[in-house]
């Protein structure tokens, strides 16, 4: 009859495994730099417009400006808040024409002197179209005139 | 003198750890996810500002040229009254094409045959586009999205001049807006 060996089994030593536990950890700092990278870089998070003839956002001029024009409502006070916002900071209309032209000085110029400098007006679907059209103004007094909409793409019906 | 048993050696059973492989699977399958998912998210429509004629708004008046087409984008004043916040956010505009005589349009595509066969016979064809509504000073309120639907369907249709009216010098938008 066999016998089971209690005391072989009892004296084994404990195992531990470190290599899943470092695989998790490393995904989860994955994931925390992909957000936390959406969040510091200039998109904010909006219902933007849809549009069919909208293009892929490529070849994009290096250090182009993103302006987010933020749509917010409060259920509770039932205030809209609407806004710009810059690299998560809120900005006045003055406070946005004023760092447009300093971002546009700085930019190249081509053979007119007109800056290069690329803005993208993320605006949300629901906002005022005042609010677009002076942030269009901003960029005109800058010297901006490289400027697009950022869109979703639309499915044909 | 220990010996070596060879034979037990070389009769072991060849390991496979799928672990690593499973992770590193996994780890590009959430990659492509998160970037598939922002190509196709995110999109542009260009809209150039005018480069030569200098840093100021024209009057809509003076920039107005004969072979112009305007569209007039005018927002539903009952809906922007409702106390729905959902109806108020997301109303419709009716458009006009030329001038507020012209048959209303309760759907932006209609614009596009009218606009298409403009931009077959001119290709350099202008539109400008102006926020128009009944009440004085109100017309800046209209939701962007109707503005963006009216550039959508002249970029469909040709267009590749594509204007907007500049506001009102004494209209500065609030922070809090409406």
């Amino acid at each position: 009859m066999a016998m089971m060996n209690i005391r072989s089994l009892a004296m084994e030593e404990p195992q531990s495994f470190f290599t899943s536990m470092i695989d998790i950890v490393f995904l989860l700092l994955i994931f925390f730099m992909c957000v936390s990278e959406m969040a510091r870089v200039e998109n904010e998070a909006l219902t933007l417009p849809k549009a069919l003839s909208a293009k892929e956002d490529k070849d994009v001029v290096k250090g182009r400006q993103v302006i987010n024009v933020i749509y917010s409502y409060d259920q509770r006070t039932g205030r809209v808040d609407q806004g710009y916002v810059v690299r998560g900071q809120r900005y006045t209309l003055q406070r946005l024409t004023d760092f447009l032209k300093g971002r546009a000085e700085a930019a190249e110029k081509d053979e007119k002197g007109v800056s290069k400098l690329q803005v993208k007006i993320r605006a949300d679907a629901r906002t005022e179209f005042q609010f677009v059209q002076m942030a269009m103004v901003a960029c005109m007094k800058a010297g901006v005139w490289n400027l697009s909409f950022g869109c979703e793409p639309k499915k044909p019906r | 003198m220990a010996l070596i048993d060879i034979r037990s050696l070389a009769m072991e059973e060849p390991q496979s750890f799928f672990t690593s492989m499973i992770d590193i699977v996994f780890l590009l399958l959430i990659f492509f996810m998160c970037a598939t998912k922002f190509r196709q998210l995110e999109q542009r429509l260009d809209a150039f500002l005018p480069k030569d004629e200098g840093q100021m708004a024209v009057p809509v008046e003076q920039m107005k040229k004969p072979d112009e087409i305007r569209i007039l984008v005018a927002d539903n004043v009952a809906a922007r009254e409702s106390g729905n916040f959902n109806v108020k956010a997301m109303r419709t505009a009716t458009y006009y094409l030329g001038s507020k005589d012209s048959q209303p349009l309760s759907d932006v595509n209609q614009l596009e045959p009218p606009l298409r066969a403009a931009a077959a016979a001119n290709p350099d064809q202008a539109v400008i586009i102006v926020p128009a509504d009944e009440v004085r000073n109100r017309d800046q309120l209209v939701p962007f999205f109707n503005i963006i639907a009216a550039m959508d369907v002249a970029k469909r249709a040709g267009i590749k001049n594509i204007k907007f009216q500049a506001p009102r010098q004494d209209i500065v938008p609030t922070a809090g807006g409406g």
